[in-house]
């Protein structure tokens, strides 16, 4: 056996010009492959920390309509006493509100619509990322502190008579206003031509049917989020909303929970329904977002297939050069059989040399992939140019700078693809020489 | 025998005439007299809005003026709470006041189709009216209604080109005192989506007009929203400057 390994080796040796060539080769597709399994690993944890992570947490409890019909009446109630539930079973849940407004910007004049999300200081932090700095292009996230400002009381010029007389006024007198924090979706911001410092002019059509007017001051910008929520985010507290929405006392629209570490998603999610009885429907992050879930899980098996594509090239070169190298020892093969080694053993000679050939290409791209995936997972590739404002897939938008990391997949299995590239390509050539004829081989001009 | 058909004709003659005489009417000719009868040269009135969805009912009382076809405010006064909260259209741009911010707002078009002030008109039925006649092509029937008053159904089609929110709208009205009796608004896939209905017809400065007007949406037969006028003054003198933000900033 250990004759295989030395005979291997050493035999690779040989034509050092053409064996340099072709593990040149291979090691290029490993690096190549490292890099790419690293870049698709990054951009995979990347949405799933956008998605999971920023926004929708492991499991949702929601009224059974809302997610068809996100109306502002389908409630979850009582969601006070189902959050001490939740928290006295280990999950970490936090409790939201949404609701549609129109804001407008005194400055620029400009007006869009807002989707409200009000969340809960104190619990969101435990089932999400948002409220990381990295999040916000500018400005900050909300600390929940307000301020009071008093109405413009400077009567308006000239009037006119009322021909429909009892012209005595209308509003009341001047009260002064509480003015909340917004963090807005940076599309959002963008449109209305505010950023922090600037104050928003909010109206919406209250549960109770009532008018909600209230004024917020901007205080931060996220980065790029969902497509969605880069056109429309407006993130408030859960008490500035209340002022706008007046929705009945203790009901959300949406309680957002992280399972603990290592729980199982699908019986945290019956134990979750079981708590939740008719309050509401528990769903598992994989039911909400089907799309994404469904891309996480293939990622793997696209991963690989896209890496055999890419390892075409290099098969065929181990191939040709495997083939060359019979052609080239044919005499030296029909000795070999002539003193009396079977065909098997001479197909697992040439499957040694292409072992050999393998490992040292394997090692050298990996040794040359992982540093080149390490130095881009440090600067990123910038694609600002091309997408200033990133791109969106499947309603994640990514940044416009790409990462990469490094991961266990992403160093082994391209050694394992190549080798298996390897051993599929030089089985022809192998074949060929293990079944030739002795005295046809040394006589082979 | 002669002399009797003579005469027999003779007398019918007149009748005949008259039977022959409302040759097929313009529907646009008619809308514009609808419209003019309900709008006159400049119009104020003082109105009363019931709204009743699944969620809550409640009552608005405001002030509508208009001038033309381009310009219009209107105006809370009641409740209390809400009162000086204001509309201004100016031809196809609409402005809302807030009284408690103190702060006017323009209405993007993307807003258009959104509910105006919670009722079941939409911002965009505001400021509509004056582009039907460009936005639409229009076809008359003739039919007779359930007490035999003659009616006009007014079908109105948006042009190819048009960028309109409705698929079909089809308007009656009687055809003796031009009064509209109901107005169906159908989306683009065909299905009526609302009705708006009009009642208490009553004479008032030679004109005849409906005094109430109800909206109720299709998908929700249990929701409307009401509009009872309590007084109505046409051709009154109101100065576009009336029409302006300033005024619509008037507390």
């Amino acid at each position: 056996m250990k004759m295989y390994w030395v005979m291997g080796w050493r035999n690779i040796w040989r034509n050092r010009r053409r064996s340099a060539i072709t593990i040149g080769a291979m090691a290029f597709s490993v690096t190549l492959l490292v890099f790419f399994f690293g870049f698709m690993a990054s951009w995979m944890g990347q949405m799933e920390e956008n998605v999971i992570g920023m926004s929708v947490g492991d499991i949702q409890i929601h009224h059974a309509q809302y997610l068809a019909d996100q109306n502002l009446y389908q409630l979850v109630p009582d969601a006070d006493a189902l959050l001490e539930e939740l928290h006295g079973h280990g999950f970490a849940a936090a409790t939201r509100v949404y609701g549609y407004g129109l804001m407008a910007s005194d400055e620029s004049g400009k007006s869009a619509g807002a989707q409200f999300k009000g969340i809960s200081l104190a619990n969101e932090p435990t089932v999400t990322l948002l409220h990381r700095d990295r999040n916000l292009l500018n400005g900050r996230f909300l600390t929940g502190e307000t301020r009071l400002e008093l109405p413009d009381t400077t009567e308006a010029a000239g009037s006119f008579d009322d021909p429909l007389g009892g012209d005595e006024g209308y509003a009341a007198e001047a009260e002064a206003l509480v003015v909340g924090q917004v963090v807005l979706g940076k599309k959002l911001a963008h449109t209305l031509s505010v950023g922090p410092g600037d104050t928003v002019n909010v109206v919406t059509m209250s549960a109770d049917g009532t008018m909600g007017n209230e004024l917020f001051d901007v205080i931060g910008v996220f980065k790029n989020f969902s497509e969605l929520e880069d056109r429309s985010l407006a993130l408030v507290t859960r008490d500035d909303y209340q002022r706008l929405f007046r929705l009945p006392d203790d009901q959300v629209h949406e309680i957002a929970i992280r399972r603990p570490e290592g729980a199982d998603l699908q019986e945290s999610r019956a134990k979750i329904a079981g708590l939740a009885g008719d309050r509401g429907e528990a769903r598992t992050w994989q039911e909400i977002l089907p799309a994404i879930a469904e891309m996480v899980t293939f990622q793997r098996t696209i991963m690989v297939l896209f890496g055999f594509m890419m390892y075409i090239g290099a098969g065929l070169l181990i191939m040709n050069s495997t083939l060359m190298m019979v052609f080239e020892r044919i005499r030296e093969f029909g000795v070999m059989k002539a003193i009396g080694l079977r065909p098997l053993q001479i197909l697992v000679l040439v499957f040694f040399e292409t072992f050999w050939m393998s490992v040292v290409a394997g090692i050298a791209g990996i040794a040359a992939g992982v540093p080149l995936t390490l130095w881009v997972g440090k600067v990123g590739i910038d694609l600002t140019s091309m997408a200033p404002d990133g791109f969106a897939m499947s309603g994640t938008v990514f940044d416009p700078v790409m990462y990469a990391r490094v991961t266990v997949d992403s160093i082994y299995l391209p050694f394992l693809m190549l080798l298996a590239v390897a051993f599929a390509s030089a089985l022809y050539p192998a074949v060929k020489a293990a079944v030739i004829e002795p005295v046809k081989a040394i006589y082979h001009i | 025998m002669r002399l009797f058909q003579t005469i027999v004709l003779v007398l019918f003659l007149p009748a005949m005439l008259i039977a022959a005489e409302p040759a097929a009417p313009d529907g646009r000719e008619i809308l514009r007299r609808v419209d003019d009868m309900w709008r006159g040269q400049s119009s104020a009135g003082l109105m009363t809005m019931n709204i009743k969805t699944a969620h809550w009912e409640r009552t608005l009382k405001m002030k509508g003026y208009s001038k033309g076809k381009d310009l219009s405010l209107m105006r809370i006064v009641y409740p209390k709470s809400e009162a000086g909260t204001g509309t201004l259209k100016v031809d196809e741009n609409m402005w809302n006041y807030l009284p408690k911010t103190r702060r006017v707002m323009k209405i993007p078009s993307s807003m258009m189709m959104g509910s105006w002030m919670g009722s079941h008109f939409t911002n965009d039925d505001l400021v509509k009216e004056s582009r039907l006649e460009d936005d639409y092509n229009f076809e008359l029937v003739q039919k007779t209604g359930e007490d035999g008053a003659l009616l006009y159904d007014i079908t109105l089609l948006p042009k190819p080109e048009a960028a309109v929110v409705w698929g079909k709208i089809v308007i009656t009205v009687r055809a003796d005192t031009l009064v509209p009796v109901l107005e169906e608004f159908y989306d683009e896939d065909g299905e009526l989506v609302r009705r708006m209905t009009f009642g208490n017809v009553t004479v008032l400065q030679d004109r005849t007009v409906p005094l109430t007007l109800r909206i109720v949406p299709v998908d929700k037969p249990d929701e409307y929203t009401e509009i009872v006028y309590d007084k109505l003054l046409f051709d009154i003198p109101l100065e576009d400057g009336f029409f302006s933000l300033q005024n619509l900033k008037r507390r």
